[in-house]
């Protein structure tokens, strides 16, 4: 959880161990206050997802990845092609900052847009007005490489 | 759920990491346990978790071999230290 959320997030293996690491470490900093598993893996989300957008934009990962890096497919492909998953991974990294964690939190993590506010610290309103538009963003793109493939 | 929904869910899988990051954070916990002399259970239980989390939920007996074995060697390798510590402390009470 911890390690997949900052990966996604930073596209990049180092970073995110180092994310998941200070994850860790924090966590047990603060052991005393966890009062359940539950409180813990809550705890452990929000840290990485708090530290994985700090680190991208120390990074500034995102001037980095480019969405016309995305590789044109040789053939159409299927749903569940290891092709179009790595397609739709980058293009998910080339979303802004927290359209991009909104997206890893609800579907990497199954999160309901309230739990995805709570974590963020912003509206639940917000949380999805911005899904709805970066889903509406990652389709068009997505149909631009791929015609009608997941319409 | 769409079809697109899908594709994301599963472009978006979650990964594991290297297998080494779990002694990477065991070291770090445990140096930084040591020298405050602080007891080594919460080092235990962050471990212990961290070898779940990192597991993956649906990896149920390999997650829970994973953990015994996170939580023996945290304890075996925190407790040697703890025991080193203690007797350098008498050492040196011994010599003041």
């Amino acid at each position: 959880m911890v390690y997949s959320i900052a990966w996604n997030y930073l596209r990049n293996q180092a970073l995110a161990e180092e994310v998941a690491q200070e994850a860790f470490l924090e966590l047990h900093r603060r052991m005393a206050q966890i009062e359940s598993e539950a409180h813990a893996v809550h705890f452990l989300r929000r840290v990485a997802v708090h530290r994985a957008i700090d680190e991208g934009r120390r990074t500034r990962l995102q001037s980095r990845m480019g969405l016309e890096g995305v590789p044109e497919p040789a053939e159409r492909p299927r749903a569940g092609d290891p092709m179009l998953e790595a397609a739709l991974g980058r293009l998910v990294a080339g979303l802004p900052g927290r359209a991009r964690m909104i997206v890893i939190l609800r579907y990497q993590e199954d999160l309901e847009p309230t739990e995805i506010a709570l974590i963020l610290g912003i509206p639940v309103g917000t949380v999805k007005s911005s899904l709805h538009r970066a889903l509406s963003v990652l389709r068009k793109r997505m149909a631009r490489k791929w015609k009608g493939v997941l319409q | 759920m769409t079809d697109f929904e899908s594709g994301l869910k599963d472009a978006l899988r979650r990964r594991e990491p290297r297998r080494d990051l779990t002694d990477r954070v065991m070291a770090q916990i445990g140096a930084r346990a040591m020298p405050a002399r602080r007891s080594f259970w919460p080092a235990v239980a962050a471990v212990a978790l961290l070898t779940v989390t990192v597991a993956g939920a649906g990896e149920g007996l390999r997650a829970k071999r994973q953990l015994m074995f996170a939580v023996e060697l945290t304890s075996r390798k925190l407790g040697v230290a703890q025991a080193k510590v203690t007797e350098l402390s008498r050492r040196r009470i011994g010599r003041d």
